[in-house]
């Protein structure tokens, strides 16, 4: 064989191992730009359980991870407002894991005695518009892999 | 250009494979340097990218044999892995998962571009030591 032909054969036997490993790099990089502009969460349930002057708020939520990777919730942050007027902030560190397809994420948290006037001035007024703006941090299996994504969410209540 | 200073039809060939051989090797080990902690690969990814470079300059000394024409397929070697990394890179952008092609396409030109510099001076690096190598013998 001749010189070039073995060097070009060498190069072709690592192309082809470059090529194995280029491939699955590829394939964790479309899935984290799915995981990443994909992701939805929808507002599924919001309940308000009066505790003497305060209150403590549940909140379900709906997240829809269209990759094929399994995501996991680090942190939920959230801005709260009823009727326009703001209720409550939070982070909380919450880990769950989010298969690929739809899952309900749980959290609660207390609404201490001053916002509560704002939630029975909402009540009075008739119908009271939940409002949250949230932003939860992912993590995805890609050594600790971190991804902000966010969203607003509405819930009424008659 | 290339084919003005290589003598047969076959030689062509030849040098043609072995530069895309050589571009798509180095734009493998680019995008795992670009996307370092989606990527399988171990984490030596600056290693195994100059070392390839090394690696490659120096064989295409022992393909090219000439010096002049050695350069030129060095050019071309990096210039195709310059577009097949940008290329690599915006998958996700053409495929329509990540709608932001623009900035993701200007980000991958940038950094393609960073690493085919910064590669070229290897390459020559590989071809020099080649030819000090090849001219003791």
């Amino acid at each position: 064989m001749k010189r070039e032909n073995a060097i070009l054969l060498l190069l072709l036997f690592w192309a082809l191992i470059s090529g194995g490993f280029l491939y699955t790099t590829l394939v964790r990089y479309v899935q984290a730009a799915e995981a990443s502009h994909g992701m939805e969460y929808e507002l599924i349930g919001l309940e308000l359980k009066e505790k003497g002057n305060q209150g403590e708020l549940t909140v379900r939520l709906k997240c829809i991870n269209p990759s094929s990777v399994v995501l996991r919730t680090f942190q939920i942050r959230y801005l709260l407002y009823v009727n326009g007027r703001f209720i409550k902030s939070d982070a909380l560190y919450h880990t769950q894991t989010l298969p690929p397809g739809e899952t309900v994420v749980q959290f609660s948290g207390d609404i201490h005695q001053y916002p509560m006037e704002y939630v029975y001035e909402a009540r009075e007024f008739g119908k009271m518009i939940w409002m949250m703006e949230l932003e939860i941090v992912l993590e995805l299996p890609f050594k600790g892999l971190r991804l902000n994504t966010s969203t607003v969410e509405y819930w009424v209540m008659e | 250009m290339i084919s003005l200073v290589i003598e047969d039809k076959k030689s062509v060939l030849q040098h043609i494979v072995f530069i895309l051989l050589a571009a798509f090797i180095l734009s493998s080990f680019t995008i795992f340097l670009m996307l370092e902690r989606i990527t399988t690969f171990p984490s030596f990814n600056m290693s195994f990218l100059f070392g390839s470079g090394l690696i490659l300059g120096y064989l295409t000394v022992l393909i090219v044999k000439d010096i002049r024409k050695s350069f030129l397929v060095c050019l071309a070697i990096v210039l195709v892995t310059f577009v097949l990394t940008a290329l690599l890179y915006s998958i996700p952008s053409f495929m329509g998962i990540n709608p932001a092609l623009e900035p993701v396409l200007f980000s991958a030109l940038g950094w393609s571009m960073v690493y085919s510099i910064l590669l070229l001076m290897v390459l020559f690096l590989g071809l020099v030591i080649g030819f000090i190598l090849h001219s003791s013998k």
